[in-house]
């Protein structure tokens, strides 16, 4: 999972997968409802997304209240770990009308969007630095698409920021959970 | 809990249960996938997994990968769980199966189970009219009853299925008639906690039976379903599966073989806790009252045992209240919160004084939790938590 950063801006993003729940040892309540149905049409409509073929889809690792719990997790890792962090965007599927948001993830500071890359040049463009950015494909049900990878980014970070992200990023246990981890410099050039 | 907690210690595990609501289970979809694979290796075949021992839609979205054989639907508030969710063949299997069904089932692609001849009928008529829209028609499954296929001295009588003289003038009938319904595979399951018992004589009869069907135009027999019968404690049981899956060679010769289970693949993947609200005395012995019971977990009023044999709960002390001196070990009665003089869930063999506030932890109850008789009291559900 990479993110393609508008012209000129550079940044650091730290990503990778998970094959098991970053989670795991942990308890969480059955959450999930099925849809009532009970005419044909809506049985055959109903299987158009189960995603059959020969690849089978990632395995549902999280929970939706968990989802929310990791992205909650991450930004308040973000906020206490990076110097002069703005604003974050975080890519959610919303709504899961069961489940409630977290308060950090409805904070001033964090907006939420189905596309956090197509968010960002407005973002910038407003002067912002230290945007941080949370991409996420986690499958927490059946119907969901996905990968199960996970990518945080900061953008036109400041040069303390850049090194406090690299230091957050080592220290934080829901991105060493993942597999094939890779931090990479993003954009034109490595930040200052 | 903190969000990235993860307890490894039994110490953390069982600080991790004291902040669970109860009455409650636990599941743990890693278990159910354990055994399935087990009962795989076991058995010698792929295996249909029963939604009915276990319909939590996250444990069944969190095995969706494992249960790539197959998944057994008994009814349509079933179907309703799994459609959308689960990406892995469904048979549909129910002695009640309805037009509704029938009509449901075709639309997500299931294959259908028929259980009767009025059933046959109904499906036909919803097969002509599938053929008639130009569709692909699905072969279908019929389901044998046990006992006849067996004769005498083999399974308990039940219900289930169609005699075998029934069976074969069905499929002689749809021959005849050039139906649409094409028979692909039979079913037949003697009955829970069977499988020792048959293990030798099912595969045979089956196997008679299948070469026997197989020369009539209807019967395009690729298919035999098997009902497992295990117990739970499949693994502890002493079971020859190497002779079994000699058995079935004959049968798997002439068709694929699929097995059905539903207990044995669920049922070591679930714990069942109450807490402990009090405890008394009864002419000098100890009596702890849970705040769950037989109404929560039917399993532990052990209706299908001929002596009760009282389960052994584990207690975790929460310290949610004090605790009294360790002392001799006491056996203590365990009781639930139904105002039922048979809701006895278990006996408690222990140093340890229980306290209001600790917890009593079932293991092997992962299987058939919701076969639960009753809304008595307006008990509050027991709540079901996933282990991640």
């Amino acid at each position: 999972m990479t993110i393609d950063l508008p012209h000129g801006a550079a940044g650091w993003l730290a990503g990778g997968v998970y094959r098991r729940s970053p989670l795991a040892g942990s308890y969480y309540p059955a959450e999930l409802d099925y849809v009532p149905m009970t005419r044909p049409a809506e049985y055959a409509q109903g299987a158009l997304f189960e995603q059959v073929g020969a690849t089978p889809p990632a395995p549902v690792l999280v929970s939706l209240s968990q989802r929310y719990r990791i992205l909650a997790e991450l930004v308040r890792g973000l906020r206490a770990g990076i110097p002069g962090l703005s604003c974050v965007l975080v890519r959610v599927y919303g709504p899961d009308f069961n489940i409630a948001l977290p308060a950090d993830l409805l904070a001033a500071d964090v907006l939420l969007v189905h596309d956090p890359v197509e968010a960002l040049p407005g973002v910038l463009a407003a002067g912002r630095r230290n945007v941080a950015v949370i991409q996420q494909d986690l499958r927490a049900d059946g119907p969901e698409r996905g990968a199960n990878t996970l990518a945080v980014g900061l953008v036109q970070p400041d040069p303390d920021a850049a090194l406090r992200f690299q230091a957050w990023v080592r220290a934080c246990p829901l991105l060493q959970a993942l597999e094939e981890l890779r931090v990479e410099a993003l954009g034109e050039g490595r930040p200052s | 809990m903190n969000a990235v907690s993860i307890p490894q210690t039994q110490a953390e595990q069982d600080a991790a249960w004291a902040d669970l609501e109860t009455p409650c289970f636990l599941f743990d979809p890693r278990t159910v996938a354990e055994d399935l694979e087990g009962l795989r290796r076991e058995l010698g075949t792929p295996v249909v997994v029963s939604v009915k021992a276990n319909p939590v839609l996250d444990v069944l979205v969190r095995c969706n990968q494992d249960f790539g054989d197959g998944i057994e639907i008994a009814s349509m508030g079933e179907l309703n769980l799994t459609i959308g969710r689960m990406s892995v063949p469904r048979f549909i299997n129910t002695p009640a199966l309805d037009a509704g069904l029938i009509a449901a089932g075709l639309a997500c692609k299931a294959t259908l189970v028929v259980d009767n001849p009025h059933q046959l009928a109904l499906v036909e008529r919803a097969l002509q009219t599938h053929a008639a829209q130009g569709k692909p028609v699905p072969g279908i499954v019929l389901r044998i009853n046990a006992a006849s296929l067996l004769g005498h001295g083999g399974a308990e009588a039940d219900h289930f299925g169609m005699d075998v003289p029934t069976l074969r003038q069905e499929v002689a009938r749809l021959s005849a008639a050039a139906s649409v319904v094409k028979v692909i595979g039979l079913h037949v399951f003697a009955g829970s906690h069977s499988f020792a018992r048959n293990a030798e004589a099912l595969p045979d009869r089956l196997c008679e039976l299948v070469a026997e069907l197989r020369g009539q135009p209807a019967a395009q027999l690729e298919l035999a379903l098997i009902g497992a019968g295990l117990q739970g404690d499949w693994r502890a049981r002493g079971i020859d599966f190497a002779a079994y899956r000699r058995r079935l060679r004959d049968l798997q010769g002439m068709v694929r073989v699929m097995h059905e289970a539903g207990r044995a693949v669920f049922a070591r993947a679930g714990t069942f806790a109450v807490r402990v609200l009090a405890l008394k005395e009864l002419d000098g012995k100890p009596v702890v009252i849970c705040d769950g019971g037989i109404a929560h977990c039917f399993a532990l009023a052990q209706t299908e045992q001929f002596v009760k044999q009282w389960r052994a709960p584990r207690l975790v002390r929460t310290g949610a209240a004090p605790a009294g001196e360790d002392g001799p070990v006491r056996t203590y009665t365990v009781i639930g919160n139904s105002c039922n003089r048979a809701d006895v869930i278990g006996r408690l063999a222990s140093a340890s004084v229980p306290a209001p506030g600790d917890i009593l932890q079932f293991a092997d109850c992962g299987a058939y939790h919701t076969y639960s008789p009753t809304t008595f009291l307006n008990l509050r559900p027991a709540r079901r938590y996933i282990a991640s």
